[in-house]
């Protein structure tokens, strides 16, 4: 019997009936149950978070150490020293990549400090030598992008080149459909020979070399990937499941084909949720066969 | 259960998510130790700006600020005192928990028990409004203090005795 953790226990409701019994007889037992009861109506203290983070992010940042080298044997040292420049050199030209794996989003930062989040099942690549003149990244999948201002910044996709100065864009290239979002600065796209100019919250969609439908409006301040929505404009059904396939980590198989685009949002953080949402819409039947998940048409006329 | 990505502090936008989801409990876990609001903010943010300029070379970044906070704490000492918020009572609106006996019962009660929650030394008063006022569970306290779950327990046991002999004996 743990008799100086008992009411711990008893507070986490994990005492069993015989112990729970034998407290309730306890003169005290009034008293801690009053005690209970006034925590519940007790708030947490909430911070303002926002005005603290912006005075951290004011705070200068320390200088990194400089360590000198002092070589006694300088001609040992500049033969040495030759040899790992040269090394040195091959490895700096090979070009960066990171790559988002399916199931997860990726983060990091470029040398002049603009940062990428890439989407689920994404690559990218680029080259850090002389970055600050040259900033150029190559995109295979969807980012979402902060670029610090400075000199042009391209985003290169197989399907077209986005260029900014310093904004806050999304990129979207899959398959033959790029999507370009601008929520802050001025974004210009170039496909097919033909450019395009974004400004804060619009965006177009450029299918198989086209614009397709003109440009529109995004209401929201930063793409909703980041968070935990999955949202989709007139895309066809097999890019909505590849999304998902991407985000969850999954296999979706389905025989069920269908010129219906969808145009919503599914949660990113709730699988059976946004599986149960499509079905209802397209009139599937879920069914799990291992670690495949097969979507059937439930009315095969359709 | 996967171990989470190291992932670039040093990135705003990864900051911004660890800060949004730490710095409550950071800040409320020194305000329970020393009931002084001020002061848990001023050592919050300083734990936090601590990590932004330190961000490269910082592995653990939930320890870190965890360990420049406590540290920082070592310097004081004196308690001043926890004031509770309470929520708008809507369990009772109806009309005769609203009667003046009632009411003035209920203030009764709550001010011996913030005598009590002051009478309790630090070690308890801060496990049991960890878990009572901030909802973290025993692992999560043991964790945060660097202590067991067993040891978190024993606080919990001895602030709920001590708070209830304080509040029956109070005269």
């Amino acid at each position: 019997m743990n008799d100086d953790t008992q009411l711990a226990r008893w507070l986490a409701g994990e005492l069993d009936g015989p112990e729970l019994e034998e407290l309730k007889k306890s003169p005290r037992y009034a008293t801690l149950m009053r005690i209970k009861e006034n925590f519940e109506k007790i708030e947490q203290p909430a911070l303002d978070a926002n005005s603290m983070i912006e005075t951290i992010f004011m705070q200068p940042k320390k200088a990194p150490k400089v360590v000198p080298l002092y070589q006694k044997a300088w001609f040992r040292g500049v033969a040495a020293s030759i040899i790992l420049l040269i090394g040195l050199g091959i490895v700096f030209t090979l070009p960066k990549k990171v790559d988002a794996p399916y199931g997860k989003t990726m983060a990091f930062t470029l040398p002049d400090r603009s940062e990428v989040l890439l989407n689920a099942g994404s690559e990218s690549g680029y080259s850090s030598i002389n970055w600050d003149n040259n900033r150029n990244i190559e995109l295979d999948g969807e980012a979402y992008f902060e670029v610090a201002k400075g000199k042009t910044f391209t985003v290169t996709t197989a399907l077209g080149t986005v260029t900014v100065l310093g904004t806050h864009f999304n990129v979207k290239a899959r398959e033959n459909r790029l999507d370009v979002v601008c929520y802050e600065g001025k974004v210009q796209v170039t496909y097919n020979g033909k450019s395009s100019v974004l400004t804060p919250h619009m965006a177009l969609t450029v299918e198989d070399g086209q614009l397709a439908g003109g440009i529109y409006q995004v209401a929201a301040n930063k793409p909703l990937w980041t968070g935990n929505t999955l949202s989709f404009s007139n895309e066809k059904l097999p890019a909505v499941l590849a999304e998902i396939e991407r985000r969850y980590d999954v296999d979706i198989q389905t025989d069920y084909t269908t010129d219906r685009t969808f145009s919503g949002v599914l949660p990113a953080n709730d699988i059976d949720g946004a599986l149960k949402a499509l079905s209802r819409l397209y009139h599937l039947k879920i069914q799990e066969h291992g670690t495949i998940i097969l979507l059937k048409a439930v009315d095969a006329k359709r | 259960m996967k171990k989470p990505e190291i992932q670039d502090i040093c990135n705003k936008l990864i900051f911004s998510a660890f800060f949004k989801a730490q710095a409550q409990t950071l800040r409320n876990y020194i305000y329970y130790k020393f009931g002084d609001k001020d002061l848990a903010e001023d050592i919050t943010q300083d734990a936090f700006i601590k990590l932004w300029q330190h961000c490269a070379e910082v592995r653990n970044p939930k320890s870190f600020v965890y360990t420049v906070a406590k540290n920082n704490a070592l310097n004081h000492t004196a308690y001043k005192k926890v004031v509770f918020n309470y929520a708008a009572n809507n369990a009772s609106t109806a009309l005769d928990n609203q009667n003046p006996e009632y009411l003035l019962e209920e203030k009764e009660f709550r001010h011996k028990f913030d005598a009590a929650i002051a009478a309790l030394t630090e070690s308890q008063r801060t496990a049991l409004l960890l878990n009572r006022v901030e909802g973290k569970k025993y692992k999560e306290i043991a964790e945060m203090l660097g202590i067991s779950v067993k040891a978190v327990e024993k606080r919990i046991h001895g602030a709920l005795i001590a708070m209830s002999e304080k509040i029956e004996n109070f005269r």
